[in-house]
């Protein structure tokens, strides 16, 4: 476990969004970002101090290119779509784009049913209040939490219609794709907002992990994790061999807008059954 | 200017999957991601030259929708077209692909399950090109592709790696249709394998019966592989529902292997369905009689 006192200074940052529309056989959006920032970064950890220049994406985290569309299919009920690239942009020179959030899916007054890789529960009710829109290091979400803030693949995602104005509840299930079930994942998120004012927000989401409490592929000790802990101070190693076969991560999220500004708290949480540690995050902006 | 239009897929589906070994162990996944035709997105257009002649191109990718992999290339290729056919270049689905997929009751599915393909060369073909003569004949279709390994020569073999030769007639008229498809590809020190699909279907107009079969022989081998697919594809307004029964002779000891496929698929729109997959193989000869393998599949299928 690293103790990290890190500094961000953002020299420059430029962000272009743009939109355009071209009709194919239904109507097709192109939408994407490009965000790019110059980065100084100081970590001191228990192995001495280092500093880190970088040209990184700052405000989206990605630079992203989007397809989105739909199609009215009557009664109500229209197909929605969606693929997605990340690490489209010009800061690597050999990035290769990789699928971000894709999906396909229905909505109607049944509620919204989408299949694919997508946003988890947690982000939905917890990311989305932050004020840093999840720049890496001062979010109060930041990083630390798997569970948190990263799409989640193989993933079917139910939300309800709205019964009550201002409620908004939505059910995640993952599958790992492991015959152990392993990587498997239920979440779920209840949201009540005036959509103005005031925004409440409680998520949970439950990882089945493998019988010695390991993430797939993240066994500890591995170099690709000693390299990851090294070089980034936001990155949690859970290394619990005597651990349990779950990791819960539970995040609540309030916000209040007053006009000239805006009172955020959030707290998330992250466990691994049968661990004693605990991760938790609590921030007032 | 080229005219260039977006189009695509997006194809995901609810899978639940088992298999048994020979010992009766059994072992179920669920994953979700493609069972149909999975997902693409592309780019194509033309430019019209003149003269009844145009230049067509198509750029296109298989995005991951369901996982954070990088999207691999597809059919991409750019060709000419006009009075005297039309010729393309760039990587493709093979005509030997497209003459088992003509007469496939469940579309080819990607969901699998399928014993019958066993010809090698009926898939997405890479360094290819491809000449489809115009219609002389009316109902009669020509195609033939040539597709390089790229080896280096003088190869350290005398022979380049993969190469491949292949034609495909098709012939219909009325109710009747009818492909045969044959293809040579080389292999390592003058080795090389002779593959083939011949194709029949009817319409009797609520149903389709569909038949095909296939064989794939390499000249060091003393018998060839064999597969057969019979399917029925009933159309019921909105839904369609189809069957295929195949069977396979694979390697030299010829293992036998059958293989079933029920597909229910229901129209939202024309491009958007819904679509349920019931399929199954089963091992019945050699040391691994008995093993198995079956998956249910529900998934959204959307093109644009």
């Amino acid at each position: 476990m690293f103790k990290n006192l890190k500094t961000v200074l953002h020299f420059f940052l430029f962000s272009l969004f743009a939109s355009t529309s071209l009709s194919a056989y239904s109507e097709v959006t192109i939408s994407g970002t490009v965000d790019q920032a110059y980065e100084t970064v100081k970590l001191t950890n228990i192995t001495g101090q280092y500093k880190l220049n970088r040209i990184e994406p700052t405000l989206s985290n990605y630079n992203e290119l989007k397809f989105t569309g739909s199609e009215n299919l009557g009664p109500g009920l229209k197909a929605i779509f969606e693929i997605s690239f990340k690490d489209v942009g010009p800061d690597d020179a050999d990035k290769i784009a990789s699928n971000y959030t894709s999906f396909v899916g229905l909505d109607g007054s049944f509620g919204k049913l989408k299949i694919g890789q997508q946003w988890r529960p947690m982000f939905n009710a917890v990311a989305y209040i932050d004020p840093t829109q999840l720049v890496y290091v001062p979010g109060f979400v930041g990083t630390s939490a798997g569970l948190a803030t990263t799409p989640l693949a193989n993933s079917i995602t139910y939300n309800l219609p709205s019964f009550i104005p201002g409620f908004f509840v939505q059910y995640q299930k993952g599958y790992g794709e492991t015959s152990t079930r392993q990587g498997d994942s239920t979440g779920l998120n209840l949201i009540f907002t005036d959509g103005e004012k005031f925004f409440i927000a409680y998520a949970t989401n439950v990882e089945k992990m493998n019988s010695v409490g390991n993430f797939e592929g993240a066994a500890a000790g591995t170099s690709t994790i000693a390299q990851l802990g090294a070089l980034s101070p936001y990155f949690t190693i859970y290394d619990s061999t005597n651990g349990g076969e779950r990791r819960m991560a539970t995040g609540v999220a309030a916000s209040y807008n007053f006009g000239p500004f805006k009172l955020v708290y959030g707290n998330l949480s992250e466990k691994v059954e049968g661990t004693v540690a605990k991760k938790t995050q609590k921030s007032w902006e | 200017m080229a005219n260039v239009t977006i189009f695509g897929i997006v194809d995901n589906a609810y899978n639940m999957t088992s298999t048994t070994t020979v010992a009766g162990v059994k072992s179920k996944t669920t994953t979700v991601g493609g069972a149909y035709t999975g997902s693409e997105l592309g780019f194509k257009g033309s430019e019209d030259l003149g003269g009844g002649m145009k230049a067509d191109l198509q750029i296109h990718f298989a995005p991951s929708t369901d996982t954070a992999a990088a999207p691999t290339g597809y059919q991409s290729h750019v060709g000419l077209s006009g009075g005297f056919g039309s010729l393309k270049a760039g990587q493709f689905f093979s005509p030997m692909f497209f003459n088992n997929a003509s007469f496939d009751a469940s579309g080819y599915s990607a969901f699998g399950y399928n014993e019958a393909a066993v010809n090698s060369t009926a898939t997405l073909t890479s360094n290819a090109v491809q000449y489809d003569l115009p219609t002389i004949i009316q109902g009669l279709g020509v195609s033939y592709m040539t597709a390089k390994g790229e080896v280096a020569r003088p190869a350290a073999t005398a022979t380049a790696l993969n190469d491949i030769s292949n034609i495909r007639l098709t012939y219909a008229t009325g109710a009747l249709s009818a492909g045969i498809s044959t293809a040579t590809q080389k292999g390592a020190a003058g080795a090389s394998t002779k593959q083939s699909s011949s194709g029949l279907s009817y319409d009797l107009g609520m149903a389709k019966l569909m038949y095909y079969v296939t064989s794939s022989k390499a000249t060091t081998a003393s018998v060839s592989d064999k597969g057969t697919n019979f399917g029925i594809s009933i159309s019921l307004g909105a839904t369609t529902i189809g069957f295929t029964s195949s069977s396979a002779k694979k390697g030299a000891t010829q293992i036998e292997s059958s293989g079933s496929i029920l597909q229910v698929k229901y129209d939202l729109s024309k491009r958007t369905s819904v679509i349920a997959q019931n399929g199954s193989t089963k091992i019945t000869s050699g040391a691994s009689k008995g093993s198995s393998a079956a998956g249910t599949s529900v998934g959204l299928w959307h093109s644009f």
